[in-house]
């Protein structure tokens, strides 16, 4: 399985569309840490400490948005371009081929968060506060399980469903799950089967929120709550154990 | 080394193998014929485990190794073939000092030995169906199965293709041939089978040394009289 995660990796990181994703995310991040336009709800940011938890608000929207790109087309195009048949002939266990490329998935997706945070993490150098370094770095690993998330639930939906239909739905579960609390509190006031419905999609829909303010806690040194990170991680979990049974039709 | 029998095959509703039996025996050329839509590709995914069967059953000779080179190959094209040989040998798990030597080898065999650190996105069509070759050497399999290998080829690499072909008998390997080419198929192979519509119509013994066996002939004859 290792050869095939490490190809995924290789194929992914080469992919043009990676690094145009890549450059925005840095053009955004020297903007929103060096700017001085930059306002929330009409209060000016103008403190780096200010600044960095935007940066890598920013960089988690590009990251997870790559996650997705990156995880949509990998196991469609194997199986477009037939490499399945070379695969498959070779006796590897079809399961374990499908969680071979989630892995890849998600393993390029982390990378690439990792390289897109990268600029944040120079600029904190080359501004002399390394006082900052290790909360950004723990922010930064906690949006990780964001990405991951998305990407293995992206890789397991893309067995089955059409590319046009995942991306849609992708983009769905990525929003459903950055507004989960503002989702839930609304869930909540409404009656009868829209509140039913919106409290089913809640359920089955990662809460990325809860780890977004887990990774905001993290950059001002506040405590961690696992407990909203260990059930993303679960999510990630199930999703990646689906590979091993979704993939059955005939190639 | 292969008996299939009774095979059946349905798509979408469509019987698109309808009882074939045959058998592969070790050692020979096993041609396989038939039109398009004839079933051959679908055989030879049943036999390579690619697809399941709705009836009939395929037996091996104990558990033994398929090599299989596709109609299109396709390769990762930031790799050279060197590196393609070695994704393929680690995935089946062959050790390292193995697999550096039987890259070597059967890219000499298939003739691109001194293209082996070259990129596969240079790689001609030809090229590529010499590297599928390889890979499906890789391993020393039991049995080869080379699906339409001169698909797209030119004239010069269909005959390169034939002579690679007949190294690969004479090395003592048993290989299907798939290929709607009969010139081809009556060149190397030592038995063929025509199918048309999942049906066995005829298998043909050719003797290459006597000559008075005309495929295209056979060929036509068979399914003029199954149109018929």
């Amino acid at each position: 399985m290792i050869p095939i995660i490490q190809i995924v990796i290789k194929e992914k990181l080469r992919n043009k569309i990676i690094y145009v994703f890549g450059i925005l995310g840095a053009i955004l991040m020297v903007l929103v840490s060096t700017g001085d336009g930059l306002s929330i709800n009409g209060i000016k940011i103008t403190t780096f400490e200010q600044r960095v938890p935007v940066a890598i608000a920013m960089n988690s929207f590009v990251g997870c948005l790559t996650a997705i790109v990156i995880s949509l087309q990998t196991i469609p195009s194997e199986i477009e371009r037939k490499t399945t048949h070379l695969i498959l002939s070779r006796r590897i266990d079809r399961g374990k081929y499908m969680f071979a490329l989630t892995i890849g998935n998600i393993s390029a997706s982390v990378m690439t968060m990792f390289a897109l945070n990268l600029s944040l993490i120079v600029f904190i150098a080359l501004l002399g506060r390394i006082d900052l370094l290790f909360s950004v770095l723990g922010s930064i690993m906690i949006m990780n399980i964001n990405v991951m998330v998305l990407s293995a639930i992206v890789s397991v939906l893309s067995i089955r469903i059409p590319l046009f239909l995942n991306a849609i739905l992708s983009i769905g579960i990525y929003f459903v799950g950055v507004f989960h609390n503002l989702l839930s509190t609304l869930s909540n006031a409404v009656e009868g089967p829209s509140g039913l419905l919106l409290g089913f999609i809640l359920k089955i829909v990662p809460n990325l929120s809860a780890v977004q303010n887990q990774a905001a806690g993290a950059l001002i040194n506040a405590p961690i709550d696992f407990y909203p990170l260990v059930i993303q991680l679960i999510f990630a979990y199930v999703a990646i154990t689906l590979t091993f049974f979704m993939f059955k039709q005939e190639v | 080394m292969i008996t299939c029998n009774n095979l059946v095959k349905y798509y979408d509703g469509t019987k698109v193998l309808d009882g074939l039996n045959f058998q592969v025996k070790e050692g020979e050329i096993f041609g396989l014929l038939g039109p398009n839509g004839a079933g051959k590709t679908t055989t030879i995914k049943v036999i390579l485990g690619l697809t399941e069967l709705d009836s009939g059953e395929v037996i091996k000779n104990s558990d033994i190794h398929i090599g299989y080179s596709p109609e299109t190959p396709y390769f990762h094209p930031f790799l050279s073939a060197y590196e393609v040989m070695l994704f393929y040998a680690k995935i089946q798990k062959i050790p390292m000092e193995d697999a550096i030597k039987q890259t070597v080898d059967f890219l000499k065999t298939v003739g691109l030995e001194s293209e082996m650190h070259k990129k596969v996105k240079k790689f001609s069509k030809g090229m590529l169906q010499r590297l599928a070759v390889a890979q499906a050497l890789l391993g020393e399999p039991e049995l080869l199965i080379l699906d339409e290998p001169s698909s797209g080829l030119d004239a010069l690499g269909r005959v390169e293709m034939k002579k690679m072909i007949l190294k690969l008998k004479r090395e003592g390997r048993t290989i299907i041939l798939n290929s709607h080419i009969l010139a081809d198929v009556e060149s190397v192979a030592d038995r063929v089978m025509i199918i048309h519509k999942g049906r066995l119509l005829k298998t043909v013994n050719l003797n290459h040394d006597d000559g008075s066996i005309n495929l295209e002939a056979l060929f036509t004859e068979a399914l003029g009289g199954e149109n018929s």
